[in-house]
């Protein structure tokens, strides 16, 4: 008998032709959308090499290792100093991690320099006439510039933190160059490709955020067509034998199947038909989309259980509930969140949007790390409130009104 | 073992300052066709929704089968059919899967199932269009799904709430049969309505509610008779003087007459074949007059006399 229901609550969920239509036309529509809109800046920013003038100074070596006394040997043996014998040569190593080169380095006088940048032939100068003081010159700003600026800060670093060291330190200095090479590995494998891959990238993450909270939709259908004083149906289901709680858990099974075929082929369509690359490993943001889907559709039973409403009110309490979720989760203005986190933190762990956003966050920012882990745990946790509020509030009962 | 199948025992229910039901009572028999006969607003439905345990109820006992009736009783629920005054249907499932997926939430086995669902649709005259999804249908073979969906498991109590209501009539003419023979069939028949020509048609005992309450009980006949009124005789004429209108009035089982536009209606009490007799004062007096006809009273006269209204809004 389960079954059987089980089965036609799948045909009538498939065969809703105009909420199948709307949630699937949400995530490709608005998908392409995005990518229509932010592919040029996505292009552009995404494994090309950057073209740069380096201006030497004088006679400068590649770094001045040989002041530096007793710590010689060490800078000696060390693999990014001693792979690159030259500041250009090192500049020219730095790949992305499909193999890219990041910079493309000329070297030039100053006054050849200016003139590429002014024609736009390099995105920027690095003058190491001082090694102590380098400079970076741009002509504009833009994300070749960013990565620029990010190298010539880090490489800054670097420098300041070796000379002192082992002027000062030089017994530290190993450890230290330890140290900095996992980071020199960190800047190459993460910052600038690895999960961090691109800023945009994060606006599709978004938008899987949104369509987790979009099943929602299906979620809240659940109670209201199981409910006499909302449906005839409802009323029909409450004349009959069956038990009301086991007979809602199968719609929302099913509900909750379809919406992540619906998120799933949405996923798809992104990674595959778009060709989105996202940062992190696939099966686990397809595996975080299946249980925001489920967090979705949780928070749409739990609404749909909620009170003596009608359907029309609890339909619209949930889309106050997801989109202004969305808005405070910054879905629609980034820095919503960072606020939210800094002024009402409870907000972003009770707030479902939030924490799928987190989810994807993380991944897109720290691959699986502890903040993953921690979003996850929070989605089951809400996951589990809604279900357990939901399946209570489900017992049969008699209305005081029809 | 008692034979009575619904008794309900001084239901109060209350919307607020509203009584919709007050100290309600009345009993059913096995096989009876029940009817619940009222105005809108008259509290049938409430009646069958707190019947049903779907409404909360302020005060009352309520008893399906001998058994106390409460939400959890899903044992009594089996052996309920509703067919309610809605369409309660889903239209992404076709007229086979409708009844189906209905009957499936009571029988549990599936050839059983299949059977039962096929002599639902035959039952109904829908086996044709098993494969029409709702949105193809009429709005008389919507209504006949519906009751399809309500008795395809063979319930042995079946409460039809105002089942033809928007129904035209030669749809409502293949209900009200369907209806009947069902009743024949063994099964105990719960049918509201405010239609009186079919509660009287269809059920052996019935029962008048006004605003919550028993107007009053029994067969058509047993109703009929508390009026004074037995038969009506309708004269239309153009013209009659005061004094053929007392030679009227005096005329055997005669208690009431009135002349108005050109119509002259005769109330008699008492026997059924007045209308002789004031022919025959037409016809001696050489008076002529354009049409003689007979009424019978109806339920809603009964209604009229008892509570001063009409049973129905005028249509």
């Amino acid at each position: 008998m389960l079954f059987h229901i089980f089965i036609s609550r799948l045909k009538i969920h498939i065969r809703n032709k105009e909420a199948l239509m709307w949630s699937l036309a949400f995530s490709l529509v608005l998908g392409t959308l995005f990518f229509v809109a932010f592919s040029s800046i996505y292009k552009s920013s995404r494994n090309t090499t950057i073209p740069v003038a380096l201006v030497e100074g004088e006679g400068m070596p590649a770094l001045p290792v040989e002041d530096l006394g007793e710590a010689y040997d060490f800078l000696q043996n060390d693999k990014y100093l001693s792979e690159s014998s030259s500041f250009s040569e090192m500049l020219g190593n730095l790949t992305y991690e499909d193999g890219t080169k990041i910079l493309r380095v000329k070297t030039a006088d100053m006054e050849e320099a200016k003139t590429l940048l002014e024609k736009e032939k390099v995105d920027g100068i690095i003058d190491t006439g001082d090694v102590t003081d380098i400079k970076l010159l741009v002509k504009k700003s833009g994300i070749h510039q960013s990565i620029l600026t990010s190298i010539v800060s880090t490489f800054r670093q670097y420098v300041t933190m070796i000379t002192e060291t082992a002027l000062h330190s030089p017994q530290e200095l190993e450890g230290v160059l330890n140290d900095l090479e996992e980071e020199l590995s960190f800047v190459e494998e993460k910052s600038l490709s690895g999960e961090n891959k691109d800023p945009y990238v994060a606006y599709f993450y978004n938008l899987i955020a949104m369509m987790c909270m979009m099943a929602s939709m299906a979620g809240v259908a659940v109670p209201i067509e199981c409910q006499a004083n909302l449906s005839d149906v409802g009323a029909r289901v409450n004349v009959s034998p069956i038990h009301k709680g086991v007979y809602e858990f199968i719609g929302l099974l099913a509900a909750l199947i379809v919406q992540i075929v619906i998120t799933m082929i949405g996923l798809t369509y992104l990674i595959f038909g778009l060709g989105i690359q996202f940062g992190g490993n696939t099966l686990v943001i397809y595996l975080t989309a299946i249980l925001g889907t489920v967090l979705g559709v949780s928070l749409g039973f739990f609404i749909g259980h909620i009170g003596n409403l009608s359907s029309k009110t609890k339909y619209t309490l949930l889309t106050t509930v997801t989109v202004g979720g969305g808005f405070l989760s910054g879905l629609m203005f980034a820095q919503m969140k960072v606020i939210i986190e800094k002024n009402v933190p409870f907000l972003n762990r009770i707030n479902p949007s939030a924490v799928i956003t987190d989810a994807f966050y993380s991944i897109n920012m720290f691959g699986i790390s502890g903040r993953y882990y921690r979003a996850i745990l929070y989605m089951v946790l809400l996951t589990v409130v809604f279900l357990i509020c939901g399946l209570i509030m489900s017992r049969r009962k008699s209305y005081a009104s029809l | 073992m008692s034979d009575t199948v619904v008794e309900i025992d001084h239901l109060v229910k209350r919307y607020k300052e509203l009584i919709a039901l007050d100290n309600f009572s009345l009993r059913i028999e096995k096989g009876e066709a029940f009817g619940l006969l009222g105005p809108n607003g008259s509290g049938k439905t409430t009646t069958i929704n707190c019947l049903l345990s779907l409404l909360a109820y302020d005060n009352g006992e309520i008893k399906i089968f001998g058994e106390r009736m409460t939400p959890n009783r899903l044992d009594i629920k089996k052996r309920i059919g509703v067919v309610s005054q809605n369409v309660a249907v889903f239209n992404e499932l076709n007229v086979y899967e409708n009844t189906d997926y209905f009957c499936g939430l009571y029988i549990k086995e599936k050839e059983k199932r299949k059977q039962y669902v096929e002599e639902a649709l035959e039952f109904v005259g829908l086996l044709e269009f098993k494969k029409f999804y709702p949105k193809k249908l009429s709005g008389g073979l919507l209504r006949r799904l519906n009751i399809a969906c309500g008795i395809a498991h063979k319930p042995e109590l079946i409460i039809f709430d105002e089942p033809t209501v928007a129904v035209d009539p030669q749809s409502r003419n293949n209900i009200l049969e369907g209806i009947a023979k069902l009743n024949e069939n063994g099964a105990t028949i719960i049918y509201t309505s405010h239609y009186m020509e079919e509660v009287e048609r269809l059920c052996s005992k019935i029962l008048i509610m006004d605003r919550g309450k028993r107007v009053a009980e029994g067969t058509s006949d047993e109703l009929k008779s508390l009026l004074k009124n037995t038969e009506n005789v309708i004269v239309t004429i153009r013209k009659l003087s005061e004094q053929s209108m007392e030679e009227i009035r005096a005329l055997p089982h005669v208690y009431d007459v009135k002349y108005m536009n050109e119509t002259l209606t005769i109330k008699c009490s008492g026997g059924k074949h007045n209308i002789t007799h004031v022919a025959g004062y037409f016809s001696e007096h050489q008076m002529d007059y354009e049409r003689i006809y007979s009424e019978l009273p109806t339920l809603n006269d009964v209604f009229l006399e008892i509570t001063g209204k009409e049973l129905r809004d005028k249509e």
